[in-house]
């Protein structure tokens, strides 16, 4: 992923070794990774090329981190990674109910960073198009840019700002990719979607121009080192149940990476 | 010259035998102060809260629908480092779920408990249960050393 990705930042969920381990494994060469620890939360793991410095922490709990990304020629954003509740353990009613939380923290933490320059990334453990993704008390991901650059919504006399996600994209055989989703699970129950978004970006307006739409994408192979896919096309869980995303957020000057 | 008496009761300038719950978690963050040398901060805030009531939540119709969301106030303590760019935590909520103080639901979002408080003495236990809890001392004493490290590398 390193050596075809080239990520700054990384951030991972449900690790199976040390992050000493990990920062060993993927710095090499020019890429030096630091472990950007997070004293609180348990579930989410950054790792960049950055020293702690440039990327502060501002709040966290247990299932999430929130830094503030300060990198010269970027745009300052606050960068909040999530491992949302699993479904394993609550409904997508009880999901969705408590993305009531989130909302708070994410209004909070914008407040006292003073800026909406969010963007959530993660393992949300709901699809883009269920409630908890979409309420406007929730993380209120809306499909479409037209209506993300609204900025916000009236209701009952509250403003609620939106979040654009573009994660809907990838749904379907015509969307954008060759996998139709992060991961992949066929129940025996009436309703099975099969294909499920699960990990996805969310971004304020605020942060729209400076997104790299061309660089979104459900990763499903390391080119030819690593398929993260079957012959079948289905995820190699062996490797992992998930398949990672990958965004980028261009410069200010130059509207590059 | 009015025409009806006072109806209103004599004590409502007076004090409620019960501590109020603002005052507690202030002299808390105090303490917790005084405990880090300053190295680590504490503050209160008392704000509205809609809160799910997730286990009477049975189908998505109902999601949004009054009865199924608890309102009322949240006092939260909040953990502050300052020399770490303000990183801050929110360690204990009190959820007060009318205008008494008790009961009320006491949740600790770092050690992901709850526990149903009906006076002060209970809360004054449940309080210190959390924050002697080995995983609380633990975080504390982290984010005191990255603080103090932080403070030297600014030297």
């Amino acid at each position: 992923m390193i050596k075809h990705h080239q990520p700054n930042i990384l951030v991972l969920a449900e690790i199976g070794n040390s992050p000493a381990e990990i920062v060993k494994a993927i710095s090499s060469g020019e890429f030096q990774f630091n472990y950007n620890e997070d004293p609180i939360c348990e579930k989410i793991f950054i790792f960049s090329q950055y020293a702690d410095e440039w990327l502060p922490l501002v709040t966290s709990t247990l299932r999430f981190t929130v830094r503030a990304v300060q990198v010269p020629n970027y745009l300052a954003f606050n960068l909040l990674g999530i491992h949302y509740q699993s479904k394993m353990h609550w409904n997508f009613v009880d999901q969705a109910a408590y993305t009531v939380v989130a909302n708070n923290i994410i209004e909070k933490f914008e407040s006292q960073q003073q800026n909406q320059n969010t963007l959530l990334i993660g393992d949300f453990n709901m699809n883009p198009f269920e409630p908890g993704m979409i309420q406007a008390t929730g993380f209120h991901g809306v499909l479409n840019k037209s209506v993300a650059i609204k900025k916000k919504r009236r209701i009952d006399g509250k403003d609620y700002p939106f979040f654009y996600n573009p994660m809907w994209s990838f749904f379907g055989d015509f969307g954008k990719g060759p996998v139709s989703g992060t991961y992949y699970k066929s129940y025996a129950r009436p309703v099975n979607y099969f294909w499920n978004i699960y990990d996805q970006v969310l971004i304020r307006p605020s942060l729209i121009k400076y997104f790299n739409e061309n660089d979104l994408q459900i990763i499903s192979n390391f080119g030819e080192d690593l398929n993260l896919l079957k012959k079948s096309g289905l995820i190699n869980k062996n490797i992992s149940d998930h398949l990672p995303i990958s965004c980028t957020i261009k410069e200010i000057e130059d509207g590059k990476k | 010259m009015a025409k009806s008496k006072n109806l209103w009761p004599k004590n409502l300038d007076g004090t409620n035998e019960n501590f109020p719950l603002i005052e507690l978690l202030n002299e808390q963050a105090a303490y917790l102060s005084k405990s880090t040398n300053n190295i680590l901060i504490a503050n209160t805030q008392t704000e509205n809260y809609v809160r799910p009531k997730q286990k009477n939540i049975k189908n998505l119709r109902l999601v949004n629908t009054k009865k199924n969301y608890q309102h009322g106030i949240v006092h939260k303590l909040t953990v502050v480092a300052p020399a770490m760019g303000n990183y801050n935590f929110e360690l204990v909520f009190l959820f007060q779920e009318s205008a008494e103080s008790y009961p009320l639901k006491v949740y600790s979002p770092l050690l992901d408990v709850e526990y149903d408080v009906t006076d002060t003495d209970t809360l004054t236990n449940v309080l210190g249960k959390i924050f002697k809890d080995q995983k609380t001392v633990k975080t504390i004493q982290h984010l005191v050393t990255l603080s103090k490290r932080k403070k030297n590398i600014k030297k």
